[in-house]
């Protein structure tokens, strides 16, 4: 199988229903066992859909890339958004009691939960959002 | 993802079915819990049983149903959690924020008590 794909998707929702169908793919042929490949299809949802919505701000003349690789027995996502930048200090503690009612603001918290690894690397011409994931 | 509206004893039980993940299946959800609190339903159990994973978008949506429906006067328990995402409610201490049930009966008996 190929060990490396990569997409580029419009910002709107069905950006991520397709990354995650992506990924499944990718997963099952890497014989990801089922829970491994839940935790990655949760992540790769959360970080396309923050790409979507806070990065590109679903504006339609920008896009999301989503780089699936496999190497060294790890499958490394990238995500990247054009958005002008994600800063992920800026986000408000969603373990906080004052905020644990809040609709939003979980998706990086559960992503650096069911990851082994995670990078968020923001830059003027967007963010992108690196994730690891050993099988 | 595919919804499915029982009556037990009065509690409104939405059998929830696939993976909920946002977009057209969270506006779905959002619109039903919503639906139930015009029509002045406010037990309400959502039934995990067949939900393959959620991520925080759907529990989003759970979350504005449980405080609409508790300004009202009302509730949203959980019930048949699968392994997934009691996982997920644990990182997000959400179990902390809904009454989380083993199966429909005692989520449903719950409001009697």
């Amino acid at each position: 199988m190929k060990t490396s794909i990569e997409k580029r998707y419009p910002s709107n929702q069905d950006a991520v229903v397709k990354a995650e169908r992506l990924v499944e793919k990718f997963t099952r042929k890497l014989d990801f066992d089922e829970d491994q490949r839940v935790d990655v299809a949760i992540a790769i949802t959360e970080a396309v859909n923050n790409a979507v919505e806070h990065g590109n701000r679903l504006q339609a003349d920008r896009t999301v890339t989503v780089r699936l690789e496999w190497r060294d027995s790890r499958l490394v996502i990238t995500v990247r958004d054009q958005g002008e930048g994600f800063d992920p200090d800026a986000i408000d503690d969603p373990l906080s009691p004052e905020n644990l009612t809040r609709p939003d603001g979980r998706g990086l918290l559960i992503v650096r939960s069911l990851m082994d690894s995670v990078e968020v690397n923001p830059s003027s011409e967007g963010t992108e959002v690196v994730m690891v994931k050993k099988r | 993802m595919q919804i499915r509206h029982s009556d037990n004893q009065g509690v409104a039980v939405l059998h929830l079915q696939g993976k909920i993940m946002g977009g057209p299946d969270a506006t779905s959800l959002h619109e039903k819990l919503h639906e139930l609190i015009e029509e002045g339903q406010l037990k309400v159990v959502v039934d995990l049983e067949d939900v393959d994973w959620m991520n925080s978008s759907g529990l989003g949506i759970l979350i504005g149903g449980l405080s609409a429906l508790r300004k009202s006067g009302g509730d949203l328990k959980l019930a048949s959690v699968t392994e997934k995402i009691d996982e997920v409610l644990h990182i997000t201490k959400l179990d902390r924020v809904f009454d989380v049930f083993g199966d429909i009966d005692s989520a449903v008996e719950s409001y009697s008590s």
